[in-house]
């Protein structure tokens, strides 16, 4: 116990403007997500988490000979020959082009008719389903009379969802038998069922492709093979997973020193290695801000400097199938959570060998201005992308003021191939 | 009224500046003062002697967040009137909900108070604060700050009380790894 009061002392001596932000922000849901759309932005981009208001690093994938679609833990060959594990000596080795990486950004969803989400949803919590095709949005239990917020509702206590293709995979608590349970549910057949229990806690789920990883406090990671349903042991690192792509598992630590480490590893967890800058055809590659919090898609040397810029004023940006998607602006963005949010309603596309951007679409009801995920997996389909947007709020005082109407119960789809887009709001 | 005008205020020393932090910080005040005392005689005392600081302080203070400024007295003085009492009257009281929570994040092994002392520990908790996602770290902070209970968070937020304890969890396990790495727990135990 005493040891817990030193540690109860020393939370309490947190940064003040985190204690405001948690205590006295009015607003906190709207803030979380407006803030979660653009750090999952920045950080898809650099493919690291946390925000740094000076430069990103963005990681860069070229896989060779590998096919999309392909399960299999990839050939690490030509990586294992260029890879040696980082010194311990205190020196900073992230430009060390001997951790140099080939790989691919893949697009790791499994296409269907649907993107699912847990979203507060005008001051109810719901788990939400969006028809990719329409932009309808429901909720995702079928009984018009159920008020979803009672263990009469099959999807109470649900934690967070992720999706494959048209099946939703959740985790919740169910307080009947005192488990946490991962469960599938099958929208053309209105099916349930459990797929894994445990009187543990789930605290961590991501998919990919057709495997979920989950983390559970007695037994660690495990991977489901949602085809198949075996479930096989992940073999952990330490740390957090930090993402799931391109065949390898991304576990982050944070260092002693304020920074943090990242290893890869395959699949299974195996064959743990340095994670650090990633090339795209030779070329170190990165989004920088200015002053202004103005974005630039940039081409780095090894010191980290630009040595030329790509793609001007993207205003944030994400990769998704070795493509880069980014906003348009009037006059400039930022990422500032506090600053006006000046996308015009342009989405662009730009092909990473190439960078030859094209207008993708241009939205012109609502501003989008972030990537939206589900816990913490992007809202992919195939080649459907969920983005959070801005519109005016008629309920606001201030008619001119732009605020999200609802939180991300609202999503803007779009299409990434074709430029479609649906406003998908989630009406009562 | 704007906390910059009850600065203004309190540097006038204008008694009204304490009516205006009552009313707009006073009920939170007290949630974190209960939250350790569970006795609402010794938390409206605790709150009390926090005006008290903060008008024995301010001039010459002039905190940048004052709502924080504020938290953090009436918390450490809520902890010093809780670590005066005699061990019986703490035994009698059975605190502390979140301060035990704590329990799982900490070892045995190890006596963390050289480490609060020369402020290590602060800096590897905001260092784990700042690594969570910011919905995660808001509950965090409302249910061991702020004292609030499961339920008050979940209406703050809109989420289920199952939603804010599976996030409590999942810090918390994140709180036990950074002190892992740090040293500061038996990793054995783990």
């Amino acid at each position: 116990m005493k040891n817990s009061i030193e540690l109860y002392k020393a939370i309490g001596e947190a940064d003040d403007a985190m204690v405001k932000d948690a205590l006295e922000g009015d607003t906190a849901k709207e803030q979380s997500r407006r803030l979660h759309g653009i750090l999952e932005a920045a950080a898809c981009v650099a493919a690291v988490c946390g925000f740094i208001a000076a430069s990103f690093f963005l990681q860069r994938i070229s896989r060779q000979g590998a096919s999309f679609g392909d399960d299999s833990t990839p050939d690490m060959t030509t990586a294992e020959s260029t890879v040696t594990d980082v010194p311990d000596d205190g020196i900073d080795h992230s430009f060390d082009w001997q951790y140099e990486y080939d790989l691919e950004y893949e697009n790791i969803s499994i296409a269907g008719d649907y993107l699912f989400n847990d979203a507060n949803a005008r001051g109810r919590f719901l788990i939400l389903k969006r028809n990719v095709h329409t932009g309808e949005c429901t909720a995702v239990c079928t009984d018009p009379f159920c008020e979803h917020n009672s263990p009469s509702c099959p999807f109470y206590n649900t934690m967070f969802v992720v999706g494959i293709g048209n099946t939703m995979y959740g985790v919740m608590l169910d307080e009947n038998i005192n488990k946490t349970v991962l469960y599938s549910y099958d929208v053309d057949a209105d099916k349930k069922e459990n797929v894994y229990e445990t009187p543990a806690i789930i605290s961590e789920l991501y998919q990919y492709k057709y495997f979920l990883y989950f983390r559970s406090s007695d037994k660690g990671v495990q991977r489901l093979d949602t085809r198949t349903g075996v479930i096989e042991k992940v073999k952990s690192q330490p740390g957090t997973i930090s993402s799931i792509n391109c065949g390898l598992i991304v576990w982050e630590q944070h260092r002693q020193n304020g920074g943090s480490a990242s290893t890869a590893t395959d699949l299974l967890g195996n064959d743990p290695r340095p994670y650090n800058i990633f090339i795209y055809n030779g070329k170190l590659h990165g989004v920088i801000f200015d002053e202004n919090y103005k974005s630039s898609y940039v081409q780095l040397d090894r010191s980290g400097s630009v040595e030329k810029v790509l793609i001007e004023n993207s205003y944030k940006g994400f990769i998704i199938g070795n493509n880069f998607i980014y906003f348009g602006t009037d006059g400039g963005g930022s990422l500032h959570p506090n600053s006006e949010n000046k996308a015009n309603g342009d989405i662009y596309i730009a092909p990473l060998d190439t960078f030859e951007s094209r207008l993708l679409c241009h939205v012109e009801e609502v501003k989008p201005f972030g990537f939206a995920s589900s816990y913490l997996n992007t809202l992919l389909s195939g080649d459907w992308i969920a983005l959070y947007y801005q519109s005016k709020n008629p309920e606001s005082e201030n008619p001119e003021s732009e605020n999200r109407i609802g939180v991300d119960a609202d999503m803007l789809l779009v299409n990434m191939v074709t430029g479609e887009y649906h406003i998908s709001r989630y009406m009562e | 009224m704007d906390d910059s005008e009850i600065v203004r205020l309190l540097f006038e020393r204008d008694e009204a500046a304490l009516e205006h932090l009552r009313r707009k910080y006073g009920a939170k005040c007290q949630t974190i003062a209960y939250g350790i005392l569970k006795n609402r005689q010794d938390a409206e005392e605790a709150v009390s002697d926090a005006y008290l600081a903060i008008w024995n302080s301010i001039p010459p203070e002039k905190p940048e967040i004052l709502c924080a400024y504020l938290y953090k007295l009436v918390r450490n003085l809520s902890l010093h009137i809780y670590e005066a009492r005699g061990t019986e009257k703490r035994r009698a009281n059975a605190v502390a909900s979140p301060i035990s929570e704590l329990d799982y994040c900490v070892s045995s092994d190890f006596d963390l108070h050289e480490a609060y002392e020369e402020r290590e520990l602060s800096h590897i908790v905001n260092r784990f604060l700042k690594s969570l996602k910011d919905e995660d770290r808001r509950i965090f902070l409302c249910r061991f700050f702020a004292n609030m209970k499961y339920k008050e968070i979940a209406k703050k937020y809109g989420y289920t009380q199952s939603r804010v304890k599976m996030s409590v969890q999942r810090s918390k396990e994140k709180l036990k790894e950074q002190l892992i790495n740090e040293g500061y727990y038996n990793e054995k135990q783990y």
